[in-house]
């Protein structure tokens, strides 16, 4: 059975909070997974295993974190227009911690709890959450 | 320039008979026993059930960085605390150290047994996947965390010591079975003489309380008999320092490190020769066999109530590997005599 948006939701700050070590009250949809809960490259390995676990999907590598970013490549200016895309749809977030013109390097840094929630409903409306 | 040496000036324990120095030794004191049978896992199909299990270890408040406990299993969590225990004891400066080294004996890890058992449970013929290394491959690494690996590798022992107490100095892992705890402060020793460091973090740690270890003891036969070996767990490390920083900075001194020796034979026979045993024989009684920490407890235990003269650690494993190390007084007065 499809999970409802709000049991992803519930189920994804959960996982997010028990890998990084983090109180449930210090986890929110807008916290950032680098800035402000400590992960590092292990902790999205972690993270995207135990997604699959409890969602029964596969993730392949890296979908999860770049969907705002598709095929942006290393263009500053393409990066930039969808920054601007993404400040839109997300106003809660810290966007003072994020250069104006940020490179490839700081994407992962914009990765939220919010963004993992947004990517599992997506999949999960896709149908493609045929358990293994 | 002076010759260098290298002195104790801190000690941490973990053992069964209690999450700290002071515990074990008031427990000791006691002569109450830690063994009971174990609960970690159901040990019930083996000849002997009984364990040595640490109890009551805070390890979350020795941890700097939380997060990593997920990265840490029983041993690695134990050598942490032991190491954060000895520099405590040490009063040796926070913060990070270019100079502080770490080498940690350990005879293995537990391999995650229980993650390994489920990722195995949830394959099509979980019986050919526990005898058949490639139906094993396919039916349970894919249901693995990718962490486990990182939880398992062998040298994250001393890795994780360094982590979290920002030792940034030489880093080693020994992993010559029994032998391995002994062996690591012999080598830290080496260290701070040879000046690769200042101040090495050095000592044993080891959990046997598991399925694969109980397994391996029950086929070499150590379960049963007279005396029937009695798998527990702990860590001892001690801070080893070079004696003049040492006691530039005030420190206590608590020995030296002598000789020793890496085989059996007539070099470790002679080299005991005269010297105080550590109390290795009674520790084994009251809480059970910790393997690559066994030895270092020891010491620990005896290092702790002060050296008149020196005192000899044997570690000897049921592979026939040995190790032995003296400890000296701390005056030197002992030094040339040994």
């Amino acid at each position: 059975m499809k999970p409802s948006p709000s049991e992803i939701e519930a189920r994804v700050l959960s996982i997010v909070a028990d890998a990084l070590d983090q109180p449930a009250e210090r986890v929110a949809l807008d916290s950032s997974l680098v800035d402000d809960l400590g992960a590092e490259s292990i902790d999205f390995l972690d993270i995207v295993f135990r997604l699959e676990s409890a969602f029964g999907l596969k993730i392949p590598e890296e979908e999860i974190w770049q969907g705002s970013f598709d095929g942006v490549g290393d263009d500053p200016d393409a990066i930039a227009e969808r920054l601007a895309q993404l400040k839109a749809r997300r106003p809660g977030f810290r966007w003072d911690r994020i250069p104006a013109r940020p490179t490839r390097s700081d994407l992962p840094r914009l990765i939220t709890v919010g963004t993992v929630v947004e990517y599992l409903e997506k999949r999960l409306s896709e149908g493609a959450a045929s358990p293994e | 320039m002076k010759e260098r040496r290298a002195v104790v000036t801190g000690l941490g324990l973990v053992t069964p008979l209690g999450p700290s120095l002071q515990a074990t030794r008031s427990t000791l004191a006691a002569g109450r026993s830690a063994t009971a049978p174990a609960t970690l896992f159901d040990a019930s199909p083996f000849a002997s059930a009984l364990a040595g299990e640490v109890r009551d270890l805070d390890a979350r408040a020795r941890f700097r960085v939380s997060k990593a406990l997920k990265l840490c299993d029983r041993r690695t969590r134990f050598a942490v605390c032991a190491a954060a225990m000895a520099l405590e004891d040490a009063h040796f400066p926070a913060g990070p150290s270019d100079d502080l080294g770490v080498a940690i004996g350990t005879s293995g890890s537990d391999l995650g047994a229980e993650e390994l058992s489920a990722a195995l449970a949830r394959a099509d013929d979980p019986a050919l996947a526990a005898r058949d290394t490639a139906a094993f491959g396919e039916a349970a690494l894919g249901g693995l965390n990718p962490l486990w690996l990182l939880v398992h590798l062998p040298n994250m022992t001393s890795a994780h010591v360094a982590i979290q107490l920002e030792a940034r100095g030489p880093n080693t892992t020994v992993m010559t079975g029994w032998a391995a705890g002994l062996a690591a402060i012999a080598e830290g020793a080496a260290w701070i003489v040879e000046g690769r460091a200042d101040a090495v973090l050095a000592g044993g740690a080891d959990s046997a309380v598991h399925p694969f270890a109980f397994a391996a003891f029950e086929q070499e036969g150590l379960l049963s008999g007279p005396s029937p070996l009695v798998p527990a767990e702990g860590a001892a490390v001690v801070l080893l320092e070079e004696r003049e920083t040492a006691l530039a900075r005030g420190a206590r001194i608590l020995g030296e490190v002598g000789a020793h020796s890496l085989a059996a034979g007539p070099r470790l026979a002679a080299l005991a020769a005269g010297a105080r045993p550590a109390p290795s024989q009674r520790l084994e009684r009251h809480a059970g066999n910790l393997l690559a920490a066994h030895a270092p407890a020891a010491l620990v235990l005896a290092l702790v109530e002060g050296l008149s003269g020196p005192v000899a650690a044997v570690a000897a494993g049921p592979a026939g590997e040995a190790s032995s190390l003296l400890i000296l007084p701390p005056d030197g007065a002992a030094r040339s005599a040994a």
